[in-house]
């Protein structure tokens, strides 16, 4: 026996990575059998990325189910279907399912080429049933696979298409990919994802069609959606644009409004989001959409000359969130946000007062986020016009920095939020901290818990800003702080722990817990 | 080959027990590692490899100088079939070794990241635990006894994927 022999289970200390291929080199029976052999291959064989099944039988085949359920890859490689050679009744639904899970695990890979799904005769073309077509990489090259798979596939109802093109310049003919979309609204397809053609007229009055994502460029001073003199899309729920343009000419101006003749013509839309970028703001924006419960902005343009409008009428909205790279230059208007629960603002600013119009329209929400990177936060909380949030009572205050939290204390921004039950603050900037001139103090009378996390460097002023927190809050039922424990050392950890557990407190009942949050 | 390589620059590799082989530059780019070493050049001197013994490293040579002679199959389409019979053959005889130096071989690869080789010493090792009883492979594998799952938990496995033993 040589040595090394002594040495145990060196395999063990490989990657998974290795295991994996390993145990994909065997028929699937066998890489499963080896979920006995110790701890450390109990769940192995789940990471296997060819599933090789060789001998299905019509009395057993749930196996090949559970399998697919429990497997944890992300690319299955290869699916091989064997039956046994006796009289199978194997439903074509079932092998059909099975397929289109390991395609869904797979991309389009096994698609492009359905000779790598082998199968034995019987089932070589089963893959024809599948229900979602998803091709995310067709090049100018090679796209006859498209034309292929839809004129095989034999379902009449497409789930999902989706239709990818590759980064490089490509030269499909958008006459080729409307027959293709057109193709799909024929088989009754439900949800459609495409970027950068031309849409058929068939689409625009599509009644099956239950979810539209698409991704638009500028044409012809248009962004490229040519929209038909009628739209009518009485199933769509969920529309998903996003609408990109960085040509600058002031004299055509780029317009949004087929954009939003597509919404109108939505009349059941409940989830819509919309991105749109544009090298200079040129139009108000009006959004009038009863139905609309959730709705995500994200509106920027390269340069701001005047200040346009942009109207909400939504009276059903539920949740909102205007997202970075919003318009620096945008009044809101909200002529209708009365149902609205949950807002959440991540834009960048320009000038302060148009911010505070924009929270102030959002002042019935009962859960607030608020992305306070810009510097210019700070500066609106001294604004006179910061409104009431009498509702609020859960805030979320993201990408702090100590100028900011400092002007919050000493404007008594949290005064405004009355019914304010949970503070959760994300400290993610260092800055400029002078020591405070002292606060004035303020007694939150709601307040049970605050989470405070630092994600930088710790800085004396969470212990200052903590200390005001604890002194002021008499209900508080607990604390949490979180630091970076890649930049906080045990020692210092402990330090922290004892400084924290020295303050002084309004609330009797209160707990700290320091924990990291990475 | 030879000739060629006499001119070439030279890579010294150093193993655990310190024995230094002096290869050819283009044999070693077969490491995608030491590969990216050259190209930071940080690998002017002796490159020390602290967890593979000389056994194993002269191996891992013998493949690496083996493959980096084949011609490769994306520089030319239609190579010659024999160059790929030869090279099948080579790889058939260079894996009939004894399990627990394919398994040093497999973890060297890793470490150097030769995926060849990493394929090649997978495939072994699959065809060899293909269809064996748990016993067989704890044993071929060298599983640590103390790792084992209790009875109850090895019936529970066994009964969850049932159909795998059947």
């Amino acid at each position: 026996m040589s040595p090394r022999c002594k040495k145990v289970d060196r395999l063990s200390s490989l990657p998974e990575k290795v295991h994996s291929v390993i145990l994909s080199l065997m028929p699937t029976k066998f890489a499963v059998r080896t979920s006995i052999l110790s701890k450390r291959w109990r769940y192995t064989w789940t990471l296997i990325h060819n599933l090789d099944f060789d001998d299905i039988r019509s009395n057993s085949y749930s196996h090949v189910d559970r399998v697919l359920m429990l497997c944890k890859t992300t690319c299955v490689k290869i699916l091989r279907l064997h039956f046994s050679k006796t009289k199978i009744h194997v439903p074509d639904s079932t092998v059909s399912r099975w397929i289109s899970e390991a395609v869904r695990l797979n991309g389009v890979k096994s698609l492009k080429d359905e000779s790598q799904i082998i199968l034995s005769k019987r089932w070589r073309y089963t893959w024809t049933l599948i229900h979602n077509l998803d091709f995310d990489d067709i090049r100018s090259n090679s796209y006859s696979h498209v034309d292929r798979v839809l004129m095989l596939c034999k379902t009449t109802c497409v789930k999902i298409l989706r239709l990818h093109f590759s980064k490089t310049k490509i030269h499909v003919p958008d006459s080729t990919v409307s027959r293709w979309i057109s193709e799909a609204v024929r088989l009754n397809v439900s949800e459609l994802d495409i970027s950068n053609v031309g849409l058929p007229l068939s689409l625009f009055t599509c009644n099956t069609l239950s979810k539209l994502s698409l991704k638009l460029i500028e044409h012809y001073n248009k962004f490229s959606l040519e929209c038909p003199p009628s739209i009518y899309l009485p199933n769509l729920k969920t529309l998903d644009i996003i609408a990109m343009s960085e040509r600058f000419d002031y004299a055509n101006p780029i317009s949004c409004d087929n954009i939003f003749k597509l919404i109108h013509g939505c009349p059941l839309l409940e989830d819509l989001s919309l991105k749109i970028h544009l090298p200079y703001n040129t139009e108000d924006l009006y959004f009038k959409a009863p139905t609309l419960k959730r709705l995500r902005l994200a509106l920027s343009y390269g340069s701001s000359r005047d200040i346009h409008k942009v109207v909400l009428n939504v009276p059903n909205l539920e949740y909102l969130h205007i997202e970075e790279g919003f318009a620096k230059c945008s009044l809101f208007v909200m002529e209708d946000l009365s149902s609205l629960v949950k807002a959440k603002v991540s834009c960048g600013v320009f000038y302060n007062h148009l911010w505070v119009e924009l929270v102030k329209g959002l002042s019935k929400v009962r859960n607030l986020t608020l992305d306070t990177a810009s510097e210019v936060i700070g500066h609106a909380f001294k604004n006179v016009h910061f409104p009431e949030f009498p509702h609020v009572k859960k805030l979320d205050l993201v990408g702090c920095d100590p100028f900011t939290l400092r002007e919050m204390l000493r404007f008594q921004i949290l005064k405004r939020f009355c019914q304010l039950e949970h503070l959760c603050i994300k400290k993610e900037q260092e800055g400029r901290w002078s020591e405070p001139n002292s606060f004035p103090t303020l007694t939150f009378t709601n307040m049970l818990t605050v989470e405070y996390t630092d994600t930088t460097c710790w800085e004396e002023f969470n212990t200052n800003f903590l200390k005001f927190i604890l002194a002021n809050a008499i209900d508080l039922k607990k604390l949490i702080v979180r630091y970076n424990s890649d930049l906080v050392t045990c020692k210092e950890r402990e330090q922290l722990d004892a400084e924290l557990s020295m303050l002084p407190r309004a609330s009797r009942n209160c707990q700290i817990h320091l924990a990291p949050y990475n | 080959m030879s000739t060629s390589s006499s001119s070439s620059k030279k890579i010294v590799l150093k193993s655990a027990d310190n024995e230094t082989f002096e290869i050819d530059e283009i044999v070693a780019l077969e490491s995608q590692a030491i590969k990216n070493m050259i190209e930071d050049e940080c690998a002017d001197n002796v490159i020390p490899l602290g967890n593979i013994d000389s056994k194993t490293l002269s191996k891992i040579i013998e493949y690496c100088k083996k493959h980096a002679e084949s011609p490769k199959k994306d520089d030319n389409a239609d190579i010659d079939e024999k160059a790929v019979e030869d090279l099948k053959s080579f790889d058939a005889e260079f894996a009939k070794v004894d399990m627990p130096l394919i398994q040093d071989i497999l973890m060297a690869a890793n470490f150097l990241n030769i995926d060849n080789l990493i394929g090649l010493m997978c495939r072994t090792i699959a065809d060899r635990i293909k269809g064996k009883t748990p016993e067989e492979i704890r044993k071929i594998l060298n599983i640590n006894k103390n790792d084992l799952l209790s009875p109850e938990q090895e019936a529970k496995a066994r009964e969850e994927n049932s159909w795998a033993f059947d």
